[in-house]
């Protein structure tokens, strides 16, 4: 039998001609000397010649960089794709309590006018049924994944409390794990709510700081004419609880031209006051994008990619050597989310049932709603049809990418909404494939795979032109599917 | 305060004094004896044998393997009886052994015993083991008929049967033959290649008048009356000649609230063997004979209970376990004994509730409320528990507790949720609470959603385990219900 190198490996020069190799399909890293890098750089393999007492060869095997000749790599891609969007036993069961938020920050994808609807009695009783409905013709589910979103959830705290009570009991009766996690602006989550949310069921939070307080208070402020600042009150609020209280907090961190060279002093902020180190408390970096029409006013604000992907690599070093992040790895099928996952819903105020957390605030965006279970079930609406077809193996640009068991296509809405996104932030490819060698250089050296001295860091970075023989533009995403109600 | 000490004292000078009496009775005080009443083992259980002509001292104790062969070397006991003695106690451990100590006229030897409580095969396969002929071993098989454990085993010493002789004991059938007084042990002696078994049986509640017209027993059964009157529960052995022993057990260190001679039920012990090795049938034989031996015997009936619910006989069964906990409200199923007291329960929570109104600390209401939990005071518990948690919120131990609690409480959800919040705060809590309610949340569904035979026989089992018997008895009759309407 004859051999091939994996069409998915992907290789991070080093200095003196040793390497470190990654398999985006396998996720397995190596550091090679020279001589490895050699035996590797055949591209094919005789079983009889290469590999006949050879440990090296045998770990190419084993760890997927080599692979029998005529392997359909893209093949096993896909089946493993297909068995992680449809896995049975979890589902995301998310509710917007509110689509009002108290900040006004002018990036929110949702827009500035959003709507100050409570969601009535009458509409949670539906959301119960529909969680009832789904428990019981899907027994195959095991775990719940509640998550609370807005607007800001804790404008309607009650909601949340009530539909908590609720939903658990029903968990609980089914023999399924639930657990919460929350969206929020953290302005409002005081001690006392914080315990209360804990108890019924909320084991992690995602606060967003954009910066330092300087930077965050500029863009993220109250709603209100005022305009006052909040970041003192959520810092206030996570001292008071983050010591006792066992909720996990996920800082994010909104990135883009205005605030790109403050992110620094926010992670020295955050040392300074004892958050470093705590394995309930972290931090991650996002890119602010022009996605839908809410957010077009700040299209000339946000940071082109490549440049964006330099910026990450480097406050992810910086924040993991001050204890505010994990290592990174690069990920498998980030793009399997809400959207595609089949029993996945997002509930809003009104009763509309969306898939995308990108669409709640945009009704003809819905794919049916809590007032008729069976039609959303059916998955009959053309809304819902854009995501359950959507197949980002059929997208030439993704599907022939090095990073596609990574990536999938990332984003989905970016592709069935192509035409609501602006600027740069068309394009769908996340930061991993602008910075992806950065982060597996950092994993190996804080690992004691590699040392300082054992790079030169001009020459690991990503060249993400490296990574697929063709990049997604703007003019290649015009010609992606357009909405059917658009 | 209770000093033991001093009460072990007392008694065993009194027991003393006892055999004094008797020595005098008897013409005089044999030395072997004498020397045995300086054994601290008369502090862990004396046996008195009154025989017409002689007396017999037995000393025993749980596991007192040392104690008594040093006694028996010291009495001159031979060496086989010695070793055979270790070899069966390193076999079996944990038994209650005794020695049996002869006067030297009595021109018998000293013997050594243990309350075996085994299974025959495993008795049978250690006497191949040791030596005894196979020949005798198939000639005991025939003796012992059905019988399926050996309850007691003696060794002892005799000439004329070829040198060590064992004794084998086995609880009779109490109800089988005429209604009439039936003994309630049988006993067959063979050496290693000769069986003459000499059935001897053994009778329960003796009494001294049993004894006062046999040939030369109107004294002995007199002073016996005078010296222990019906203190003591007390065995009437008869031999197949004829010839009579009283044996009084005298002393028991585990005597208590929770453990007396005098009400000891054996066939209990034999019929939980029983399970233990399979014979279900049998065991329940066993529960109705302690019933026989014992009418009134809670135990018996809760255990004849779950004998019939392993057969299958679930209807039957829960209505003794019921009638059981009818009689004592604190009996439990048998599948584990979830809520084992706990000593000195009340003197523990008389103190924390002092030490609560000098402070109100949260583990002292946790502590307390599983006091509470374990005298079965579970409104109390959950009061507890709860306003330790209302003093320290994120109390993982009280949470997990409370949701043992709401599960006794037959609060099914409530404890799946306190339990969840027990694991959220600390991963490493116990999680036997959370599976057990999970899996009764589960077969209640189960039950509801596909209500059939089998459902409600597995709900009903789980909520005999849970000592709910109503409720298990309201399955087990639903079951019942499915079944008839099947079988139409």
């Amino acid at each position: 039998m004859n051999y091939q190198a994996s069409i998915y490996n992907i290789k991070v020069p080093l200095l003196h001609g040793k390497q470190l190799l990654y398999n985006s399909l396998s996720r397995a890293l190596v550091h090679l000397d020279p001589e490895d890098v050699e035996k590797l750089a055949q591209g094919s393999f005789e079983s009889g010649n290469q590999f006949a007492g050879d440990a090296t060869m045998h770990y190419f095997l084993n760890q997927g960089f080599v692979l029998p000749e005529g392997t359909d790599e893209k093949g096993v891609v896909q089946k493993m794709y297909m068995d992680a969007r449809y896995e049975p036993n979890t589902v995301n069961f998310i509710v917007c309590s509110t689509l009002a938020c108290n900040f006004g920050c002018d990036y929110c994808f949702q827009g500035m006018d959003k709507p100050l609807e409570t969601m009535k009695k009458n509409v949670q009783d539906k959301i119960v049924e529909l969680y009832e409905k789904l428990l019981a013709s899907r027994p195959e589910v095991k775990n719940i994944n509640m998550v609370w979103y807005g607007g800001e959830p804790l404008m309607r705290k009650q909601v949340i409390y009530d539909l908590a009570d609720r939903l658990i009991d029903i968990s609980a009766r089914a023999g399924v794990n639930y657990q919460a996690m929350m969206v929020s602006n953290g302005f409002m989550m005081t001690k006392d709510v914080a315990q209360k949310l804990f108890l019924k069921g909320l084991r992690t939070v995602q606060i967003t700081l954009d910066g330092s307080e300087e930077f965050h208070d500029s863009r993220r402020h109250l709603l209100s004419e005022s305009k006052k600042g909040t970041y003192w009150k959520i810092m206030k609020n996570l001292k008071e609880w983050i010591d006792t209280v066992p909720i996990g907090v996920n800082i994010r961190v909104n990135i883009d031209e205005r605030n790109k060279d403050a992110i620094v002093h926010l992670i020295d902020d955050l040392v300074d006051r004892g958050l470093s180190g705590r394995r309930n408390f972290k931090l991650y970096f996002s890119p602010v994008e022009t996605n839908t029409t809410g957010c077009h006013n700040v299209a000339d604000q946000t940071m082109k990619k490549l440049e964006y992907g330099k910026l990450e690599a480097f406050l992810y070093r910086y924040a993991f050597e001050r204890g505010l992040v994990d290592l990174p790895y690069p990920p498998r099928f980030l793009g399997i989310c809400s959207a595609l996952r089949p029993n996945d819903y997002i509930m809003v105020p009104n009763g509309d049932v969306h898939k995308c957390w990108d669409t709640v605030s945009f009704p003809e965006k819905r794919v049916g709603s809590v007032f008729d279970t069976d039609a959303l079930f059916l998955k009959g609406d053309p809304n819902h049809q854009l995501w359950e077809t959507f197949d980002p193996f059929q997208n030439e640009i993704c599907s022939s990418c090095k990073i596609l068991p990574n990536c999938t296509s990332y984003c989905a809405h970016k592709f069935v909404y192509a035409h609501d996104s602006l600027g740069d932030s068309v394009l769908p490819c996340p930061s991993i494939k602008y910075s992806l060698n950065e982060r597996l250089v950092l994993r190996a050296e804080k690992e004691g795979f590699i040392s300082r001295e054992d790079y030169d860091a001009e020459m690991i970075k990503t060249n993400p032109y490296e990574l697929t023989p063709r990049m997604h533009t703007e003019e290649s995403m015009k010609q992606v599917r357009i909405p059917v109600n658009a | 305060m209770h000093d033991f000490k001093v009460e072990k004292m007392e008694n065993s000078i009194k027991i003393k004094a006892e055999i004094e009496a008797l020595g005098r009775h008897y013409g005089n005080v044999d030395a072997n004896l004498l020397q045995a009443l300086d054994s601290p083992l008369m502090n862990e259980y004396v046996e008195i044998v009154l025989c017409a002509d002689h007396f017999e001292l037995v000393l025993g104790g749980l596991d007192k393997v040392d104690e008594l062969v040093e006694l028996a070397r010291s009495q001159g006991f031979e060496e086989d009886v010695v070793s055979m003695f270790q070899a069966f106690a390193a076999q079996f451990s944990g038994k209650m052994l005794y020695t049996k100590l002869m006067p030297e006229r009595a021109n018998e030897p000293g013997s050594m015993y243990f309350v075996s409580v085994e299974p025959w095969t495993d008795v049978i396969a250690f006497l191949a083991a040791h030596s005894f002929s196979p020949a005798v071993l198939t000639q005991l098989e025939a003796a012992i008929g059905k019988s399926k454990i050996c309850f007691l085993l003696g060794f002892s010493f005799d000439p004329d049967r070829g040198g060590l002789v064992v004794k084998a004991y086995h609880l009779h059938d109490l109800l089988a033959g005429d209604a009439g007084r039936q003994p309630f042990l049988v006993s067959y002696r063979f050496g290693r290649n000769v069986f003459d078994p000499r059935p001897k049986l053994y009778y329960a509640k003796a009494k001294w008048s049993d004894f006062s017209a046999q040939p030369g027993w109107t004294e002995v059964a007199a002073l016996g009356d005078q010296l222990f009157a019906d203190r003591y529960e007390m065995l009437q052995g008869v031999s197949e000649s004829g010839k009579q022993k009283a044996y009084v057990f005298r002393h028991d260190i585990r005597e208590s609230e929770n453990f007396s001679l005098k009400s000891y039920n054996y066939y209990v012990e034999e019929g939980n063997r029983l399970i233990i090795a399979g014979f279900l049938a049998l065991s329940e034989q066993a529960f109705r004979n302690a019933l026989a031996f014992s009418p009134g015997d809670i135990d018996a009936l809760n255990r004849l209970g779950y004998a019939c619910l392993m057969q299958g006989r679930y209807v039957e069964g829960i209505g003794y376990a019921r009638q059981a906990k009818a009689m004592n409200p604190n009996v439990t199923n048998l599948i584990w004994l979830w809520s084992n007291p706990i000593a000195e329960q009340d003197a523990e929570i008389a103190r924390l509730t002092a030490e609560i109104e000098v402070e109100p600390h949260p583990e002292r209401y946790n502590a307390r409320g599983i006091y509470h939990f374990h005298k079965r005071e579970y409104e109390a518990a959950k009061e507890d528990l709860l306003k330790a948690i209302e003093l320290e919120p994120f109390y993982s131990e009280a949470y997990n507790n409370l949701g043992g609690t709401y599960i006794k409480l037959g609060e099914f959800v409530e404890a799946v949720k306190s339990c969840t919040i027990a694991h959220s705060i600390n991963t490493a809590t116990n999680g036997s609470n959370i599976v057990m309610a999970r899996e009764a949340l589960r077969l209640i569904v189960d039950s509801e959603q596909r209500p059939s035979e089998a459902s409600f026989i597995a709900l009903g089992k789980y909520y005999y385990q849970l000592d709910f018997f109503d409720e298990a008895e309201q399955c087990f009759l639903k079951a019942r219900d499915f079944a008839r309407v099947s079988l139409t």
